[in-house]
């Protein structure tokens, strides 16, 4: 088992990861969920010791690595938040090189290195320099390069930021399969609640530093089961009917999007009849009307008042 | 740390333009320059204004009736006016005073015979690179070893001024030489008599008066001088590009996971400094090759000449080396490819100037050339320089010590700054 213990790191006074605490099991998929700036990054950065925290421990099976890094090092795969790749080198290059600094050699080395192709699915192309290759081809092969000497835990730091979606579908599957094919730990960063509710057995949800929630996706989820969303397309968006909706008894929150508003309201509370009415004296058309379970995303907002990508 | 050292040789040599600018504008500025400052020193090393001052405490005519006087008290019967005007032809100092006039030695050497206390002063106020002195008994010494083979020969000596130390051991160079020449005239006309003076005297490559320049090799062209001049000054340049790039790879966390692999980092710092070496040895080499293969006007003779090369450039480019180390560590210091950057635009330069690729600048101040001398590049060059024009190794070896010397500090320091294991 990986654990972060009172992990908290400053930076001069900007404090970028407050107290925070974190396991992995064995075989689990975890996510780390945070808009930027959360953390995330650095947080992962001394979990995989390549940054000293400012206080809290790292521990690997019940051992603090944190003086004795190699100890972990050999069962780490870290995926880096940037293509940490030599772009003149080809995918092959960089590969043998990688893995040669983790001591492969001559057969064993080659044959790590087709798999690690085959998974990634760039086997035909591993002689173009990376230089060459798409933003796409550019993220696999920089997932690829961390998993050259077979570890037992894979850590991506938002593996799939800038990418197109057949690309990305392409990572998470793989993500997917090393998780539940190859029993590997993984910790997976991102900002998409949408891949992490795809990957994640147990999510921990980041802001500002500390983790503001964590627990499974159900868990997580009945945060919000007091409460719905009713979402509204109007005909027009109107600053007095979006004031009235706010002070309309039994709204929590409204959040403005152009012509939709989304209204969090109780559970059950029978609010319909009054928004129409309203809409009916603001003179504002309601095209549609929608009453929807909570995502992630919903309970990001609960939890900090704000959306996770802007 | 082989990885490190292949890897960092294949980034290199993948960036066409970096390749291109490290191979070839040297020789392209090496044409341009060597051909326009052409005259600055082609062929004759006049330019460089050899000044001396000769102090002559001899009596050339009185060593010669003295000599005389030995000989008939030492009862040998001979024509006493006869035997003055051969010997008066033959005066030892005059056969240096003749090369001296003589061809390009007359064009580069400006010779002042003056008294010893002017020869001082103008030693001090550097007017003169060289004082030589003939001394009291000079011609006479001579003669008498040469001719009875009595006494210890004669003997002059040669005044290193503090500063123009390049031009003075040349000067030195031509009158050992001149000395060494009539010394084994001598010598064969003991042996075989004067038959054999009269007929080295008829081949003009044995006649004193035919040097053809200072140390017995072509004189330094311009070519020559930039094509070193210019290999030094682009080997500088290998190093701010592997620099650069170790910033890049630590920016773009390529860096960490090299840590996460277990290696030491120090293994990263020495790769910098093996592979930067590799490439300028062989940078320079193919400029040297390409050189002498190509551009007339550049020479290098021999085995023993080419080895000296390769060793100069090897030392020189592990100095180069310890560079790249050096300016890896302060970027991966501060987190920042601003001194990659100064070192190409500006520092480069500067040492080029002050090292004098340039141009010689022992002509314009001797301020500057005394830095270019505590420069690696311009200690290369003027080794590089000294070593083709034949000087012997002893003055080449403390320029080469003072190249291993400024590696080591480069190389301590660089090991200081680096940031090490951790990051962040
Ligand atoms: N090396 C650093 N020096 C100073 N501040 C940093 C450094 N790295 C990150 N930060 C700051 O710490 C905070 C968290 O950053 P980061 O961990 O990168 O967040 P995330 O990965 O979630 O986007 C940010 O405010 C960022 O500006
Ligand atoms: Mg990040």
């Amino acid at each position: 088992m990986l654990e972060a213990v009172g992990l908290r790191k400053v930076f001069k006074k900007n404090v970028a990861v407050d107290d925070i605490n974190l396991y992995l099991e064995e075989g689990e998929s975890v996510g780390l969920l945070g808009p930027n700036g959360a953390g995330k990054s650095t947080a992962i950065s001394m979990i995989s010791t390549l940054m000293d925290p400012t206080s809290g421990d790292v521990k690997w099976n019940g051992e603090n690595v944190l003086k004795k890094p190699n100890k972990i090092r050999n069962v780490l795969g870290v995926v880096p938040q940037d293509i940490a790749l030599y772009p003149e080198l080809s995918a092959y290059e960089n590969l043998k090189f990688f893995g040669k600094l983790y001591g492969l050699k001559g057969k064993e080395l080659e044959l790590k290195i087709t798999s690690v192709l085959d998974i990634v699915g760039l086997e035909e192309r591993k002689n173009e320099q990376v230089s060459k290759y798409s933003g796409g081809m550019k993220r696999r092969i920089n997932i690829a390069v961390a998993l050259i000497h077979d570890p037992q835990i894979i850590i991506m730091d938002e593996p799939t930021v800038g990418i197109d979606p057949q690309s990305r579908n392409h990572i998470l599957e793989m993500v997917r399969r090393l998780n539940t094919e190859k029993g590997m730990t993984v910790l997976y960063t991102s900002h998409y609640m949408e891949e992490v509710e795809r990957l994640c057995d147990r999510i921990y949800i980041m802001d500002h530093g500390k983790v503001i929630a964590t627990g499974t996706k159900q868990e997580l989820i009945s945060i919000l089961s007091s409460e719905e969303t009713v979402l509204l397309t109007l005909d027009q968006s109107k600053q007095s009917f979006t004031e009235r909706m706010k002070n309309l008894d039994g709204v929590l929150q409204v959040i403005e999007n152009d012509t939709s508003l989304k209204l969090i309201v109780p559970k059950g509370s029978r609010l319909l009849g009054s928004i129409f009415n309203i809409a009916e004296s603001e003179e504002v058309q309601i095209v549609s009307a929608n009453i929807q379970v909570p995502t992630l995303e919903d309970v990001f907002l609960h939890l900090t008042g704000r959306k996770l990508r802007d | 740390m082989l990885p490190f050292l292949k890897k960092d040789m294949t980034v290199l040599v993948r960036d066409r333009t970096e390749l291109l600018v490290l191979l070839l504008m040297p020789l392209i500025l090496t044409v341009i320059l060597g051909f326009a400052l052409r005259g600055m020193m082609a062929g004759d090393i006049g330019d460089l204004d050899l000044r001396v001052a000769v102090v002559m405490e001899d009596d050339a005519d009185a060593g010669v009736e003295q000599i005389i006087d030995d000989l008939e008290s030492a009862g040998a019967t001979i024509d006493r006016d006869s035997l003055t005007d051969s010997l008066s032809e033959a005066e030892p100092i005059q056969i240096y005073q003749s090369a001296f006039e003589s061809g390009d030695l007359a064009e580069m050497l400006t010779v002042e015979y003056v008294s010893k206390s002017e020869a001082q002063d103008a030693l001090e106020e550097e007017e003169v690179a060289a004082v030589l002195t003939f001394p009291d008994e000079f011609t006479y010494d001579v003669l008498q070893k040469g001719i009875l083979d009595e006494g210890d020969g004669g003997e002059i000596t040669i005044q290193h001024g503090t500063e123009n130390q390049f031009l003075s051991t040349i000067f030195e160079d031509v009158v050992v030489q001149i000395t060494e020449q009539f010394n084994m005239e001598l010598a064969i006309s003991q042996i075989v008599g004067e038959d054999a003076i009269a007929m080295m005297e008829q081949q003009p490559n044995s006649n004193l008066g035919g040097l053809e320049s200072v140390t017995d090799q072509d004189p330094l062209s311009s070519i020559q001088y930039y094509a070193f001049g210019m290999a030094v000054m682009f080997a500088l340049y290998v190093a701010s590009t592997i620099s650069s790039k170790a910033y890049l790879e630590n920016h773009y966390h390529v860096f960490h996971r090299i840590i996460l692999s277990g290696q030491h980092p120090l293994k990263y710092l020495l790769g910098k400094v093996g592979s930067t070496t590799i490439l300028v040895f062989l940078q320079m080499m193919f400029l040297i090759t390409i050189a002498s293969t190509f551009l007339s006007g550049f020479t290098i003779r021999g085995m023993e000449q080419w080895a000296g090369v390769g060793l100069i450039t090897i030392l020189f480019a592990f100095c180069v080396g310890t560079i790249a180390a050096l300016l890896t560590a302060v970027s991966m210091r501060g987190e920042s490819e601003v001194i990659s950057n100064i070192f190409s635009f500006g520092i480069v330069s500067i040492l080029a100037f002050v090292g004098g690729s340039f141009f010689p600048t022992s002509q314009i101040s001797s301020v500057i050339s005394e830095i270019g001398n505590w420069v690696p590049n311009g200690i290369a060059l003027n080794a590089f320089l000294q070593w083709t024009q034949g000087l012997s190794l002893q003055f080449i070896t403390p320029l080469l010590w003072k190249l291993v010397g400024l590696s080591v500090l480069f190389l301590c320091i660089s090991l200081l700054v680096f940031p090490g294991k951790k990051v962040g």
